[in-house]
């Protein structure tokens, strides 16, 4: 529904909403200027810099090299492992916190949190202190020859702390808002809880779901301070790209940082896009799931200026 | 007898919910938990519907133990105030849904649905999404969804509640028709009494935790049987009074004697007590007539409507009361404001207050 009517402006004359033009294009000149200069420039720099000695030579500095080959498999085997284990976890916790009322759920909630506000770096640290030798298990550890620290285990245990907050937090308020009701309706119909769960929840979490996960995913590949410190970056081992792109780095073999950089860079565009494609859908199911057919609060909110406008103006 | 409760008990930490409630519901009838918010109308249903357990006390279903038997395994048809429709599955779907999880065959499915849209009136509806329907045809769409797999008996909490008036008023007697037509042992919670009274067979009102009274519309609006559902059933003239010689006397009415023939308490002893006037038992007329009446200014006519309704102040006390007149006999009198008439209630209802030593 759209709320219209026809209000048009005379050219020339002072619109009631406007600032003087020197404020309005200072304050655009300074919004550009920092967005190009922290933002665009970087990106364009990592993508100039790469193909800097020309489009062969890029892909052979990725694909020549068997450290970075490796880096990139491992970072393609870790990232994955990690976005799974979260959206198990991310699942399971948003439905605990939104659909029961139980001791700790504060707790629980300031928990998932927690990992956002920590440095990675004190994260993977923790883990040295653990599982490490001189840590609690790492004798034990030793003993039973399961390996975790330096090895494909404490990447993902590391990774996964990190980005342990993507899925639940994107999930919570979209449960929190559809209530109980249909799961309910579904469980007196007779289905089972995998029934529930898979025909109702499931369908109305989706895009929720697939929003988080993109999240988690870029933070995955891209985590660098709490891997740095549980890998013991040994290349060809237990180096990610991330990692890969700092060696690289220090080597002095720009080509080839850049390039890899490039590959993350990749990953970073993509998930923009996604990332908007999926706010316009859960946008649009949000306004299906309000709208009450006629359209009444919506003409409520565009007149008090809360929703943003089509065409027509409110006068 | 189909389902029946017996002393269901019901705590949510120090709030009681249920004290000790006791219900039967015969086969085929239509019964409304009537009730304000926190008096334990909606738990009831809850408990009923599998969703909730008492902390004490028995669901049976046609003799049979329920109370621990999960809501999925009931087969009782739910309806809520917000419809709680699938809202990623069309209107076919969701009235398909409790066929899909028992497995019922495709053609089979797409008859029964078909049948099921035909009962509700929601005919060429099937691929429609619930947000392309309005709240009635939700709701509908919901009951149908309900009644897929033919449950024993129908739940159905404030279902009316989330809609606009005249929409309400259509769907009640629809509901009520459809109630005729395929006769399922059905229990709706509502807060409203008018609803409450058009649409059931047996009106139940609860009162914190615990019923008040129970028994068919007319039973309940003829005889409340305490001052809680006299005051619930709708606007009464409520009066602090006192009982003594086969007479009520209001309370500062001694001098002019505002009293109203009381047989019931023959007594000397004068007691205490309530009395209820209900406002279409209070009759206006413009000369006192043979049984004791009392002098009224009119305050105010509200002639909207089938029942016109008056405001008076009775002389020279000042208690306000309220009457309800049909169209007809106002017309007949040509009341008009600031008029002094004589009132008396064709009938007065009395509640001693309990003993308290």
């Amino acid at each position: 529904m759209k709320a219209k009517s026809n209000l048009t402006v005379v050219s020339g004359a002072p619109r009631p909403r406007q600032d003087p033009w020197i404020v309005r294009i200072g304050l655009i000149t300074a919004a550009v200027l920092s967005i190009s200069l922290l933002i665009v420039l970087p990106i364009v720099n990592v993508f100039f810099q790469a193909f800097e000695k020309g489009v062969s030579s890029y892909f052979s500095s990725l694909y020549s090299d068997p450290d970075t080959r490796h880096a990139i498999m491992l970072t393609l085997i870790v990232a994955p492992i990690s976005v799974a284990l979260n959206t198990v976890f991310g699942v399971a916790a948003a439905w605990t916190i939104s659909r029961f009322r139980f001791w700790g759920r504060g707790l629980l909630i300031t928990l998932i949190d927690l990992p956002f506000s920590v440095s990675p770096v004190v994260v993977g640290l923790s883990f040295v202190l653990l599982f490490g030798l001189q840590g609690y298990f790492g004798v034990w550890l030793k003993d039973h020859h399961v390996k975790i620290l330096f090895a494909i285990p404490g990447l993902v245990l590391a990774t996964t702390f990190v980005t342990l907050p993507f899925v639940a937090r994107e999930l919570i308020p979209v449960m929190e808002a559809q209530g109980a009701d249909e799961e309910i309706a579904a469980t007196s119909l007779g289905a089972s809880g995998w029934q529930t769960f898979w025909w109702v929840t499931f369908s109305n979490i989706r895009s929720g779901l697939m929003y988080g996960i993109i999240l988690c995913n870029a933070r995955a590949m891209g985590e660098f301070g709490a891997v740095y410190v549980v890998s013991g970056h040994i290349a060809g081992q237990t180096d990610t790209m991330p990692l890969r792109v700092e060696k690289l780095f220090q080597e002095y073999n720009n080509s080839g940082s850049f390039a890899v950089a490039s590959l993350l860079s990749v990953v970073a565009l993509g998930t923009l896009f996604l990332k908007t494609l999926l706010e316009r859908r859960i946008q649009s199911e949000r306004a299906v799931a309000a709208a009450p057919g006629e359209g009444k609060e919506l003409l409520v909110s565009n007149t008090a200026g809360l929703a943003s406008q089509t065409p027509g103006a409110a006068a | 007898m189909t389902i029946s409760i017996s002393s269901v008990a019901k705590k949510f930490g120090d709030f009681v919910a249920l004290d000790n409630v006791s219900l039967e519901v015969p086969e085929g009838e239509l019964v409304a938990l009537l009730g304000p918010s926190g008096s334990g109308k909606t738990t009831l249903l809850r408990i009923l519907a599998g969703l909730e357990l008492p902390d004490s006390g028995q669901v049976l279903y046609q003799g049979g133990d329920v109370t621990n038997k999960r809501a999925r395994d009931r087969n009782f048809g739910l309806v809520f105030q917000h419809y709680a429709l699938f809202r990623h599955m069309t209107v076919f779907e969701n009235v398909a849904f409790a066929l899909r999880v028992r497995k019922w065959l495709n053609p089979k499915v797409k008859e029964r649905v078909n049948e099921l849209l035909h009962l509700v009136r929601l005919e060429g509806l099937g691929p429609r999404y619930p947000s392309q329907l309005s709240g009635g045809q939700q709701q509908r769409v919901a009951l149908a969804r309900a009644l897929a797999a033919q449950p024993q008996v129908l739940l159905l909490d404030e279902p009316f509640g989330a809609l606009d008036a005249k929409v309400r008023q259509e769907l009640r007697h629809w509901l009520r028709r459809l109630h005729e037509e395929i006769h399922i042992t059905s229990i709706f919670v509502t807060h409203d009494q008018e609803e409450a009274f058009e649409v059931a067979d047996k009106v139940v009102v609860m009162n914190r935790g615990k019923i008040e009274q129970q028994g068919t519309t007319r039973e309940v609006f003829d005889h409340p049987a305490s001052p809680f559902v006299m005051d619930f059933l709708g606007n009464v003239n409520v009066f602090q009074g006192r009982l003594q010689n086969g007479k009520a006397v209001l309370q500062g009415s001694d001098v002019d004697g505002l009293e109203f023939a009381y047989p019931d308490y023959p007594h000397q002893v004068a007691r205490d007590a309530q009395i209820y006037i209900r406002p279409h038992e209070l009759e206006i007329e413009r000369r006192p007539n043979g049984v004791k009446s009392a002098t009224a200014k009119i305050v105010r006519i509200h002639p909207a409507g089938p029942v016109t309704k008056i405001q008076l102040q009775t002389v020279p006390q000042g208690i306000a009361l309220s009457a309800e007149l049909s169209r007809e006999r106002y017309e007949e009198l040509l009341l008009k404001d600031g008029e002094t008439v004589y009132v008396f209630p064709r009938r007065v209802r009395v509640f001693l207050p309990e003993y308290v030593i």
